[in-house]
């Protein structure tokens, strides 16, 4: 038996994505989740960067990590397509440019950062190597994100 | 969750929406209502799975459609279309038929020219 897999970076409630895991299974696939761990703690609260509003902090159970819903189905020649809506694939893509986005904006804190000057010069190479590197997907997902945008203005 | 984004302006229903709420004359769920879109447009329009689920809560959250209570599969949520959904198709068949009407009167205005 031959499995096709799709991944969900589609930031949601722990309420919602239970219903849409369900959602899911009522379709007939496989859906597993997977901890991103993109959070940072103090005690027991979490500070999660991609969440939204009141959101962003969490305390309690299943709220505390981004996940990534990996689906599977079996392989029937069918293309596997979750988002299929120019709105939708505009906004799963923004999801992914903005955690590059936010890697960089920590790399250029660090760059700041008075820390690295103490330390000599190779970390601001290898900080220099890193914000380039980051700058490629940033630009490619912005070239993809346009385009979808320009696409969605005549079609659906 | 993006808005997907119907009755603005000129009034005009997505495909998708139109496809949903045509979909849930009957009672239907998720699977229900893909298969129904598969099989109608014969294959030409095939909904993904996080488009259909996002265009089954804004249409839920709008209150153009009802969910139902299946005690025997909580996981399958069925839902129907309430009469606010109707007039909204109702408005948009309206809306389709004189555009119709529009294109077929202006390309034959055209061949005849």
């Amino acid at each position: 038996m031959t499995l096709r897999r799709n991944g969900s970076t589609r930031w949601r409630q722990y309420g919602k994505i239970q219903d849409y895991k369900d959602f899911l299974s009522g379709l007939g696939y496989k859906v597993l989740a997977k901890n991103l761990n993109l959070n940072m703690s103090f005690g027991k609260a979490r500070w999660r960067p991609f969440g939204r509003g009141s959101g962003q902090v969490a305390t309690s159970p299943g709220g505390y990590n981004k996940e990534i819903l990996i689906i599977e189905k079996k392989a029937d020649g069918e293309s596997f397509d979750v988002h299929t809506s120019y709105d939708d694939l505009i906004a799963y893509y923004q999801s992914i440019r903005g955690m590059y986005i936010m890697l960089l904006s920590i790399v250029i804190a660090f760059w700041e950062s008075r820390f690295l000057a103490s330390i000599g010069s190779i970390p601001y190479a290898l900080l220099a190597i890193a914000m380039v590197l980051l700058l490629i997907p940033i630009v490619l997902y912005s070239r993809r994100i346009s385009m979808y945008k320009r696409l969605r203005m005549t079609n659906e | 969750m993006i808005d997907i984004r119907d009755n603005i302006r000129g009034g005009a229903l997505t495909e998708t929406t139109l496809l949903v709420l045509l979909a849930l004359y009957r009672p239907n769920h998720g699977y229900g209502i893909s298969q129904f879109v598969a099989q109608e447009t014969a294959g030409r329009v095939k909904l993904g799975a996080g488009t259909l689920y996002g265009a089954i809560d804004n249409l839920s959250r709008k209150k153009w459609i009802t969910p139902l209570k299946d005690e025997r599969c909580a996981r399958r949520k069925e839902y129907i279309i309430n009469d606010l959904g109707k007039k909204m198709v109702e408005n948009e068949l309206s809306r389709l038929n004189e555009m119709m009407r529009l294109a077929a009167r202006t390309v034959k205005e055209d061949g005849d020219g």
